[in-house]
């Protein structure tokens, strides 16, 4: 090595060599440096080394950007399950709503069908049956009605206060929804229930 | 056991103890010597080959001090010649796979820490590279994990060649710095910080 060549030079020209972008007489010139210069040696086989890490770090950190590529892919899976579900859904609604159209499930707008109307009035006229039993005296509700425990409500019932068949039992309601297959249709039933 | 401190046995060949001390001592260094001028891992392997059986056949005539420098010397007569011989000289300088060496280059013929070595140099490269500026790393990417050379660097980014050179020159100074010395910290490379184009 030149004694007074700059080391950063030296090892600058030993890179170039290594990477192949020296002129043809500019490499014969480093190769005959190679013959004599240990030293040349030296810094051509750290030019080759500095070469081969910064290339496997280089290659690292592709890995690490692949790596978070693969994130938003999988984002994207789940972007799409949301999607599926959602048109699943839309898509159930729009044969709901055919269903109803085409009077397959049944719906009223208009008020009550016959059949509400036949178990409305089935109801009344088992109400005014009871209501007459106990006037005469002949009302016995079953333990099943009210549970066999309930006390309190046997008591309330013989004291002849309000009735719970004042009220519209629980199955009643479920069985008109059954029917309406619509909640707003248990609207009149609710009404009735409050003028009762 | 330094190859300096190791007796040859004064008889015709040299001890195969002493040949492999030294071969653990300066295999690396000479295969990454070898494959600066070859561009070939399975050139270069051939040739270490050829320069170790001469290290058996005739390092007994060497002196234990100088016997770096003459396999360095050994080498690089086996390169050149088998250069002449493959016919493979300016065809292989521009035809180089530059990484594809890199990890071939580290083979089983290193001492059994040198893989743990490399790795800590390269992440201390890495770190190194992360600190570059940006337009320093971008060359340096492009020559040596691209293998673009640097006229082709220079048109695609649209600037001068000597500037393409300039940074790259920057930038390997700082990185030279790192792998000399892993555990150097960030002042070091601000050391050099100045030097870019």
């Amino acid at each position: 090595m030149n004694p007074n060549e700059c080391p950063n030079e030296f090892d600058w020209s030993a890179f170039c060599y290594a990477a192949g972008e020296l002129s043809p007489a500019e490499a014969e010139q480093f190769e005959a440096r190679l013959a004599d210069d240990q030293s040349a040696r030296e810094a051509l086989a750290k030019a080759v080394e500095l070469t081969q890490v910064v290339a496997a770090a280089e290659s690292q950190a592709d890995s690490f950007r692949a790596v978070t590529f693969v994130v938003p892919a999988r984002r994207a899976v789940a972007d799409w399950s949301a999607r599926l579900s959602w048109m699943a859904i839309g898509g159930l609604a729009v044969v709901v709503v055919a269903l109803i159209g085409s009077g397959i499930i049944g719906y009223s707008p208009s008020g009550p069908s016959e059949r509400q109307l036949a178990l409305a009035a089935a109801w009344t006229q088992t109400r005014a049956d009871i209501a007459q039993a106990k006037e005469d005296g002949l009302w016995f509700p079953p333990t099943w009605m009210f549970g066999e425990a309930d006390e309190e409500l046997l008591a309330m019932n013989d004291a002849g206060d309000e009735s719970p068949l004042g009220e519209t039992p629980s199955w009643m309601t479920a069985a008109v929804f059954g029917l309406a297959g619509e909640a707003a249709s248990a609207e009149p039933f609710t009404n009735e229930r409050g003028e009762n | 056991m330094s190859s300096a401190e190791v007796p040859s046995t004064g008889s015709s060949h040299l001890d195969p103890s002493v040949v492999a001390a030294l071969y653990v001592e300066h295999g690396e260094e000479l295969r990454r010597f070898l494959l600066g001028i070859l561009r070939d891992a399975q050139l270069t392997s051939d040739v270490l080959q050829a320069t170790f059986v001469k290290l058996v056949q005739r390092g007994h005539q060497t002196r234990i001090e100088s016997r770096k420098a003459w396999l360095f010397r050994v080498a690089y007569h086996e390169a050149m010649a088998y250069r002449r011989r493959q016919g493979v000289g300016d065809r292989v300088l521009r035809n180089v796979a530059w990484h594809s060496n890199a990890t071939q280059g580290n083979g089983a013929a290193g001492s059994a820490e040198e893989p743990l070595l490399r790795l800590e140099a390269v992440q201390s490269v890495r770190e190194a590279l992360e600190h570059l500026p940006p337009e320093q790393r971008q060359v340096v990417r492009m020559r040596i994990y691209d293998e673009k050379t640097f006229a082709t660097i220079a048109q695609e980014l649209k600037i001068p060649l000597g500037t393409a050179l300039g940074r790259m020159r920057a930038a390997l100074i700082k990185l030279r710095v790192r792998l000399s010395n892993p555990d150097n910290n960030d002042e070091r490379d601000k050391s050099h910080s100045d030097e870019s184009e």
